[in-house]
């Protein structure tokens, strides 16, 4: 039994571009990037800024054309108008003829889409829906706040019921209300078999919303697969939670709280040593657990920044 | 409708709504009617023929702001898509570059009817009720410059797919100078004593349309008519040139990264 194609499949993905007069200044934006997107899942798009997600994105919806490489998607390349009719597209910050109403805009991507006169008016009026712009539909974009704006975004991705959605930075610009709108849109995506292929720097949305994550620093893989088992990768730690100490502490607190402190140290027998050390100096130890990274630590050490609280190296 | 014919008359139709809600294009457009109206004036201060003077003004005034416009958006039309990322949405969508970049184009050529034929309306109403006398040649007139301005508005458009929106301005009233000058260009290259000279401004006029055909002003201001064929010919050899334009442009845009 063949294992079902890939929505995404993206090998060796290179991006160059030449800036200055004459082209000779040279920005390597991508330095081969592989990954692959089953259907039917929420996948995120991990990266710090500057990392080539949109430069991603857009080579996969054919608005660059990449250095070297292939970015496919439905298993062909994107440029084609039979894959365009497949996905919805959101690019990061969007931008509309600003004369023009919500409802207008979308009966323009209406017929590009080619939907049939009724499918558009009712699809139209759905999606303005989902989007919570019903009442903006007929207010010309300019007067539109900056969340309105996201929020028709998101609204014309989705017109035309794509089987995946690749939305850049989905949540950008929303208020809390309206994240937690999208975050349950995504789900409901999801739940209906469409697949969601989004970009974000915003750890927390990833862990909440994800089933699997690539996170991409300075136009690399550096780590991919299910979110579980990727903070599974990361290194545990020992959490020693102590209180009356000494003064003079044989190490530094990874952080205080009130009158007790926490100290994190990389393996088992550290663990005992120190608290064997708290003990002689007249500490009371409250508690000793096992952490595991999470995402936020493993992104972190990923983008060169190290956990968030660094474990203390006893001699 | 075939579903590509379909995607230029949206895009078309989108571009015409947008410059129509546009408050400079609007501020334009507006001007220029308040100048054809009051042209009448120049009955108090004129000594020549009123009729000659006002239809002089007239359509050096729908000349003038149609080429206003007409460079102002070809200009702008598409790299303002470009800049502030609107096209993103929409060439994402199962629409061909090339497509988008006739719909756009389009667009500019139907708000460019339609002002001009605002403005060449008002014109021949204040003609009537003024009493002037009417001619073919005024309508034929008008038809043509709408055709000059169009094949000006593709050139900047044409240009505005590689450079930015400031030098294909400047390059399209170029066009329109020395297209305009084609007659003393051409006269200047036969009295040339240099050879290089000669052949400089020959190519000149063999590499430039020669926008003075597509211009019967002096024939409209003292109604003198002009054969049907020639109006016809000067039509095509306008639509040639805004169809060599216009390809130009889809090639370039088809193969620009959108970055």
């Amino acid at each position: 039994m063949s294992l079902p194609e890939p929505v995404v499949s993206v090998a060796g993905l290179h991006k160059t571009f030449r800036l200055g007069f004459l082209g000779r200044r040279r920005i390597e934006a991508l330095k081969g990037v592989d990954f692959e997107v089953a259907r039917g899942m929420i996948f995120g798009f991990l990266g710090p800024n500057g990392a080539g997600k949109s430069t991603t994105l857009k080579i996969l919806t054919g608005l660059l054309a990449p250095s070297g490489g292939t970015a496919m998607l439905f298993g062909q390349v994107p440029d084609t108008q039979s894959v365009r009719r497949r996905y919805g597209y959101l690019p990061e910050n969007p931008s509309f003829h600003e004369n023009l109403t919500g409802r207008e805009i979308l009966r323009v991507m209406a017929s590009l889409l080619g939907l049939d006169a009724s499918t558009a008016s009712r699809r139209t009026r759905e999606v303005l829906s989902v989007a919570g712009l019903d009442r903006a539909a007929d207010v010309q974009v300019r007067r539109y706040s900056k969340g309105m704006v996201q929020r028709l975004g998101i609204a014309q991705a989705l017109l035309h019921d794509p089987e995946l959605a690749i939305l850049d930075e989905p949540m950008s610009g929303l208020d809390p209300v309206g994240r937690r709108e999208v975050k349950e849109l995504m789900l409901d995506l999801r739940a209906r078999g469409r697949t969601v292929f989004f970009s974000t720097h915003i750890i927390s949305d990833v862990e909440e919303l994800c089933d699997q994550v690539v996170i991409l620093v300075g136009g690399r893989v550096t780590r991919q697969g299910a979110v579980r088992d990727l903070i599974g990768q990361g290194p545990k730690q020992y959490e020693v939670v102590a209180s009356g100490l000494p003064t003079q502490l044989p190490v530094a607190p990874a952080r205080v709280m009130g009158d007790r402190q926490a100290f994190l140290v990389p393996d088992e027998e550290a663990a005992r040593r120190l608290i064997e050390q708290l003990w002689a100096a007249g500490a009371r130890v409250h508690a000793l657990s096992v952490r595991s990274y999470n995402l936020e630590e493993l992104f972190l050490s990923e983008v060169g920044k190290g956990p968030v609280g660094a474990a203390v190296q006893l001699d | 409708m075939t579903s590509a014919l379909r995607q230029v008359v949206a895009i078309a139709l989108m571009t015409f709504l947008e410059a129509r809600r546009n408050r400079i294009t609007m501020a334009f457009f507006f001007s220029s009617l308040v100048i054809v109206v009051s042209s009448f004036v120049f009955r108090e201060v004129t000594t020549t023929g009123l009729d000659v003077i006002v239809r002089d003004v007239g359509l050096a005034t729908i000349h003038l702001f149609g080429l206003i416009l007409a460079v102002l958006l070809g200009s702008s039309v598409l790299s303002r898509e470009i800049e502030r990322k609107t096209l993103y949405m929409l060439i994402t969508k199962p629409v061909s570059r090339a497509s988008f970049a006739i719909g756009k184009i389009s667009g500019v050529a139907l708000t460019l009817l339609v002002t001009l034929g605002l403005m060449a309306g008002t014109f021949l109403l204040q003609q009537v009720v003024f009493g002037a006398p009417l001619g073919w040649i005024l309508a034929q007139t008008c038809w043509l410059l709408f055709v000059q301005l169009v094949l000006v508005s593709c050139f900047a458009y044409f240009v505005s797919t590689f450079a930015s929106p400031l030098v294909s301005a400047f390059m399209a009233l170029g066009l329109f100078v020395v297209g305009e000058s084609a007659g003393n260009v051409w006269t200047l290259a036969e009295h040339a004593e240099s050879a290089p000279y000669r052949l400089l401004l020959r190519s000149i006029c063999y590499l430039f349309p020669n926008l003075e055909r597509m211009n019967l002003k002096s024939f409209a201001q003292v109604l003198r008519d002009v054969p049907g064929r020639t109006v016809l010919e000067q039509s095509v050899y306008g639509l040639i040139y805004i169809a060599l334009f216009v390809s130009g442009a889809v090639l370039v845009f088809r193969r620009r990264d959108m970055k």
